[in-house]
């Protein structure tokens, strides 16, 4: 807050239209455990669905490295402990009807005996409760009478979707952040106010999009995550500006390499999250991590050379860091190809040591290779940049697509330094460093471009034929509580889009794909067609041959996608000025490429203005970003400034 | 005499279908096939070497994820019953996904039984694939259908890559193919000894229909073989595109030196371990429909320099349907060995076995001779094997100091199969394999407690499914899904607990449902203890027959415990057919996992935190871990005591 008061006296604030906010509140208090203490309720029989984690809580987000080493893997701390769980006898079947009836006096003593051992809030889901709301919704209304002061929150409202360890799971670590997380809102929305904002505070969520200060109680768990989203909001931003649809995001940071993607203008979104080992159905873009980057150590091991997947991490970081640090990384191997400029790490804002860095590669890689330093540094950063690229091909392939068809945004600290060899080695069209200098930084970008979102989904199983009047009934409802959604956070109908999808599979198939429908009124040949719709895409996600038309066709959710689109800040086109980059030449040095087997002279720029060319190989030291250009690659600078990067035909 | 006992025949020729693993000769001619012709001395650059190392790997993972694309099918995509494998010329494993391993492990075996049985006639040529689910040719039992493709590169067979799933149903007498009223293999499900189901890139519509007609869901069976084949086509195709940007004496280089680099890492970590041979027996009960027979797997495990020996000796002769063949046996070996002594190193199994000696008695229910059944094959004669080799590797371990955090106690002692069939209320036929049973526990590790509701050790990844998705697809209603209490292995580290499921039939078209049930582990616990640790529970059937499950419902309660019930209680045997009609209650319960060290060692706060989780009952605590809780606090002086007197006891 004081960083933003000491702009103008407060004028920054009084001017503001609206006030995006990502915070780090939920993600920092699901990692030090800094949440509400819950108690859960559940329907009588299914207590340990939680602790069972249906067994993918040993192993989701984990790597395959990780994972063979078994006596290290395990699940994650409860959330709720047992002792602070209660079944209520309750059921309801697959249909919504009622098997048992909701028992309102164990209701009552279970509310009172985890209000007795001081819970702050309790999370209620009950098997099957999106076919049949009545017990669930009994429930909290005993919460509310028994312990008024008591958060409550019910699967049925968080999201009303079947598989019921993961919308437990939803709902418990909703009830978990909620109470933490509409405190801190408030006090901030109230300090903002008094200090002379006008508009609406939005909070940005994991999908993307951001949401208003009233939404965010019961979509606490929509907030976590929502870091590396920026990135991929502000590429599909930006490919917006310059035409390009298909868009692969690399973002290379220190320990963290993080790839999303954009198809036909549009990030892909995933409908659940994986949070410290949590399968929660949280909507989220589509963004898969690995850790490497330039803190990933490089060893020999038997005479092979291995990089990663052990990180450095911070402390002691890479050996050049001079903190203590002697294993080698990628960053240690930039510096000793002289790609990163020793006296010009970040902008200036750290130097390294380049002699910690070669003793490293030396002593470690080179020596027990018997190659030259130089070479040991080279292979270190094309072994790095494969295992990059191969990750990035893998995303696009298992989301059926050909990398080929996709340009290649390259950001993060490390981004520019290794997209160049990431975009070849894909075959992509182009390598773009997205607004040029400003690369490094491109993330933060996406918080202010970001739209308004809202997703409200039910899950109902069905055969078809599907029944027009039903489908238009469930998606009525759901298209109210969207709009309501958006209006709560003060935008106007007018703005507001809504998107109408099915989710459909092929009965007893685990496979389940998104199918749009039009928002206009349904009949029986537009559901028809939606199955057509259904068999071809389902082909082309998982190819030939792959569909299974004899089973029949399952609907299985409705969800309705509302976004809202607020004036937002543009970029303004430059104009392009002379292709001669000579003026931000900052002179040449003998550098060594991999590809060239050798060292060769390179030129050295700085900061490149739109319309500027340039052949590689080069080095683009900006101010605060640095980047390669390949042997056989060339540069141009468009008029956003993206440093736009082809191979010579 | 009873048919239980019935004997079984040979027969004459059927050794000819025995793959033993090894390696063929090279300079073995077979009907003019050429082998790949490398340069034994190409040199390649360490940068090289990982470059195509890694994208070796992510092929294999690009044809798993293609073939649960594919497939789509429960088993395969959720309960990952699949693998993936990479194999050179003659078969030897490169690598193998990180699926359900021992589907990756066997590849090898009908590998080299196909490059000796099939060159000739009908040949092996490009874009060809041979189908193989033999257990004597190399499957771990016929429900687990092999796709395998040879690789050349012009005229030459440079590779091989292979894909299993395991078949929902395959025929035999028994739905599912777990044929518990077997006699001997002809009453199984049909096997095929590697056929060439696509020839020419085309699939061979005879042998398709073939293959399709003796399954009772040929819709689902049919989608796999899709899969198997999609996949092992991206996978080639992008072996192809390796070879021809790094030519292919290289990437050849590379394969040979994933094996050489395995070889040596393993044989390296087998130095730092001390000399000695470990000892395990453990059991099977029941060989088929109405045996009551006992039946002992014995490994004496021996470790010497840098090699180990796996052997048999002493295991019991084959008998009734709970016998592996050898590929089973040695990929049995392959899940205990690999997670607790290969952690680090690649799973190249064909550099690994050049360190590994099998002495596997022919005739033996880890060695079976044909026609002995082999219907269980992959969860009987192969778990058992995974059983002994999990505990006497742990035990070897348990004494190299370097390793000891390594080790697990036994893993999920047995597989519970529950095959479940009928009718829904739309008069819809469904088959299915209930895989609820996933959520094994865990042995304990030599410093933290086993993992409760893990998961399989044969598999590093895994789902069981919601009770949603159940109810969703099958007309049941779960009275319970839990954790059972006292299931993990009591121990100074306690294992991982396993679960229990409950249903009734619900929304049926009113004709009964059918259940084929096939496990061990009810007669004695499977799932063994280390270091004076205890072993897990035992696995169990239980039938409520005409339950007034129903009323309870009416009454405003679902009832928690089969004890709240009134019916015909029928304590299932392990291996039988039964039918669940209208208000039968149906109740199964699988292994959790091994404990560790002395459970009278275990801190009593650990143990209050347990019995508080109701992880562990009052009674174990103060019978086993001699732990007195009073007033729901451990109470010390009481502890002391009874941990002295369990003492005094065992040294009486």
């Amino acid at each position: 807050m004081n960083v933003i008061r000491s702009f103008d006296d407060g004028r920054l604030l009084g001017d503001a239209d609206y006030f995006y906010h990502g915070t780090t509140v939920t993600t920092n208090a699901m990692i030090t455990g800094g949440g509400a203490k819950v108690g859960f309720i559940t329907t009588a029989g299914h207590r340990d669905a939680l602790s069972m984690m249906r067994i993918i809580g040993r192993s989701a987000g984990k790597s395959e490295a990780e994972l063979k080493q078994y006596s290290y893997t395990g699940k994650p701390q409860p959330i709720v402990p047992k002792a602070l769980i209660r079944e209520v006898h309750e059921r309801v079947d697959r249909c919504g009807t009622v098997v048992v009836p909701f028992d309102e006096v164990g209701a009552r003593k279970a509310v009172c005996e985890l209000a007795e051992a001081g819970v702050e809030a309790i999370a209620v889901c009950f098997l099957w409760s999106f076919m049949n709301r009545d017990h669930e919704q009994r429930m909290k209304q005993i919460v509310l009478e028994e312990a008024p002061e008591v958060h409550v929150a019910i699967s049925c409202e968080i999201m009303p979707a079947i598989k019921e360890y993961e919308r437990s799971a939803t709902t418990v670590v909703t009830a978990y952040l909620a109470p933490l997380l509409t405190a801190y809102l408030n006090d901030l929305a109230s300090e903002l106010t008094t200090d002379g904002l006008a508009g609406p505070l939005f909070v940005m969520q994991s999908l993307g999009g951001a949401m208003g200060v009233s939404q965010a109680g019961r979509r606490a768990a929509n907030t976590l995550a929502s870091g590396p989203a920026g990135g991929v909001v502000a590429a599909t931003f930006v490919g917006g500006l310059i035409a390009e649809k298909n868009i692969i995001c690399a973002d290379v940071g220190g320990t963290s390499f993080d790839v999303g993607l954009i198809v036909d203008g549009d990030p892909l979104i995933t409908s659940q999250s994986i949070v410290n080992q949590y399968t929660l159905l949280v909507p989220a873009l589509d963004i898969v991590s690995i850790g490497a980057g330039g803190g990933s150590v490089a060893s020999v091991d038997l005479g092979r050379l291995n990089v990663g997947p052990t990180s450095a991490g911070a402390a002691p970081g890479p050996a050049c860091y001079g903190r203590g640090g002697t294993e080698p990384t990628t960053t240690d191997a930039d510096v000793v190809l002289g790609y990163i400029d020793p006296d010009y790490f970040l902008g200036g804002a750290m130097s390294l040591d380049k002699d910690l860095a070669e003793k490293a590669i030396h002593d470690k890689i080179a020596a027990p290779l018997g190659i030259s330093t130089q070479a040991a540094a080279a292979g270190i950063v094309e072994i790095a940049n494969h295992h990059m690229s191969d990750l990035m091909r893998k995303m696009t392939i298992e989301r059926g697509h050909d990398p080929r068809d996709f340009v290649v945004f390259a950001f993060g600290g490390a981004g520019p330094l290794h997209g160049g060899a990431l975009g070849r080695e894909l075959g992509a069209k182009e390598i773009i460093f997205p607004l040029g200098n400003v690369a490094s930084a491109f993330s933060a970008l996406g918080l202010s471009v970001s739209d308004l979102t809202t997703v409200t989904q039910t899950t109902r199983l069905a055969l078809a034929p599907l029944s027009a009047e039903v489908v238009s009934r469930t998606f009525q409802d759901l298209e109210a509580e969207a709009l309501n959604n958006l209006q709560g956070a003060g935008v106007q109908p007018g703005d507001i889009q809504l998107n109408r999808v099915l989710e459909l599979r092929y009965k007893g198939q685990v496979h389940q794909v998104d199918t749009p429908l039009p928002p206009d009124d349904l009949n029986d040949d537009i559901l028809r067609g939606a199955l057509v719709d259904f068999e071809r895409r389902y082909e082309a996600l998982f190819g030939p041959g792959s569909s299974y038309s004899d089973a029949g066709i399952e609907l299985v959710a409705y969800r309705v996608v509302g976004t809202a689109t607020v004036e937002r800040s543009t970029l303004q086109e430059a104009d392009l000025g002379p292709p001669d980059a000579g003026s931000a030449l900052l002179g040449k040095e003998s550098l060594y490429w991999r590809e060239l087997g050798g060292e060769t002279e390179t030129a050295i720029y700085g900061e490149l203005h739109p319309g500027m060319q340039l052949d590689g190989p080069a080095v683009l030291r900006m101010p605060s970003t640095t980047g390669l250009v390949h042997p056989g690659q060339s540069v141009r600078v468009d008029a956003f400034a993206n440093i736009r990067i082809r191979s010579k035909e | 005499m009873s048919r239980v006992n019935k004997p079984v025949l040979s027969v004459a020729g059927s050794e000819r279908f025995h793959s033993d693993g090894v390696r063929p000769d090279r300079d073995a001619i077979w009907g003019g096939l050429k082998l790949f012709g490398y340069e034994p001395s190409s040199e390649i650059d360490p940068v090289t070497l990982e470059v195509v190392a890694h994208k070796l790997w992510q092929i294999n993972d690009e044809q798993g994820e293609t073939l649960k694309k594919v497939s789509g099918s429960p088993v395969a995509t959720d309960a990952n019953d699949f693998n993936v494998v990479l194999c050179d010329e003659l078969g030897d494993i490169v690598n193998i996904g990180p699926y359900y391993l021992p589907h990756a492990a066997n590849v090898d075996f009908m590998v080299k039984w196909t490059v000796q049985h099939r060159a000739e006639n009908p040949g092996i040529h490009p874009d060809d694939m041979f189908l193989c689910n033999d257990p004597w040719v190399g499957a771990l039992h016929p429900q687990d259908v092999a796709v395998l493709s040879p690789v050349f590169v012009g005229e030459e067979l440079f590779c091989w890559t292979g894909s299993t799933i395991h078949q929902v149903d395959l025929g035999g007498v028994n739905i599912g193919s777990w044929c518990v009223d077997a006699d001997d293999h002809f009453s199984e499900g049909m096997t095929y000894p590697s056929i060439k189901i696509v020839e020419g890139g085309a699939i061979r519509r005879d042998i398709e229909d073939t293959y399709l007609r003796r399954s009772r869901a040929p819709g689902l069976v049919g989608l796999d073989l899709r899969a198997h084949i999609a996949s092992n086509n991206v996978a080639k195709q992008r072996l192809l595109e390796l070879v021809e940007r790094y030519t292919a004496q290289t990437v050849h280089a590379v394969m040979r030196e994933q094996m050489d680099y395995a070889e040596q890492a393993f044989r390296d970590r087998l130095r730092k371990i001390p000399d000695g041979t470990w000892r395990c027996e453990t059991y099977q009960e029941v060989s088929r429909t109405g045996d009551r027979g006992v039946y002992k797997t014995a490994l004496a495990l021996t470790k010497r320099g840098d090699s180990l020996v796996f052997d048999f000796t002493g295991t019991d002769d084959n008998v009734g349907m709970i016998n592996s063949t050898r590929a089973g046996a040695v990929g049995g070996s392959m899940v205990a060995l690999l997670p607790q002594l290969c952690f680090d190193i690649p799973w190249a199994l064909g550099g690994l076995h050049r360190a590994i000696t099998y002495e596997t008695p022919l005739g033996s229910i880890v060695n079976a001779e044909f026609p002995h059944g082999v219907s269980m094959g992959s969860i009987s004669g192969t778990w058992s094997v995974t059983n002994a080799s999990n505990i006497c590797i742990a035990k070897m371990l348990s004494s190299a100091p370097g390793l000891h955090d390594r080790l697990l106690a036994g893993c999920v002692g047995s597989w519970t199969v529950v095959i479940l069939s009928g009718h829904d209320n739309n008069n819809e036929t469904f088959v299915t394999m209930v895989m609820d049973c996933m959520a094994g526990g865990w042995g304990a590790a030599s410093f933290h407690d086993g993992v409760d509701t893990a998961g399989l050790m044969a598999a590093i990844t895994g789902q069981c499914p919601n009770v949603e998705t159940n109810e969703g697809l099958y007309p049941v209603l779960y009275l319970y899904r839990r954790e059972t209490m006292d299931s993990g292995g009591a121990g100074e580290f306690r294992g991982g607990m396993g679960a229990t499921s409950c249903w009734v039939p619900h929304d049926t078209n009113g004709e009964s449902l059918q259940l084929v049930l096939a496990t061990f582990g009810q007669a004695f616990p499977t799932a063994l203890g280390i270091d004076g640790g205890y072993p897990a529970n035992t696995s169990m059937y239980t039938m409520v027959r005409g339950s007034n499950a129903e009323e309870i419902f009416a009454s405003g309660r679902m009832p928690m415990d089969l004890a709240e019930l009134d019916g015909d209680f029928e304590y299932l045997p392990a291996k039988c057919e039964t039918m669940e009609a209208q208000g039968d209650v149906f109740e199964h319960t699988w292994s959790g996992g091994g404990g560790f060290g002395d459970p009278i060692d275990r801190d009593p706060a650990a143990v209050l935190v347990d019995v508080l989780a109701e992880a562990v009952s009052e009674d174990s605590a103060r019978v086993l871990y001699g732990v007195v809780l009073t007033g729901g606090v451990v109470n010390k002086t009481e502890t002391a005591a009874a941990r002295t007197a369990i003492r005094a006891d065992r040294l009486r």
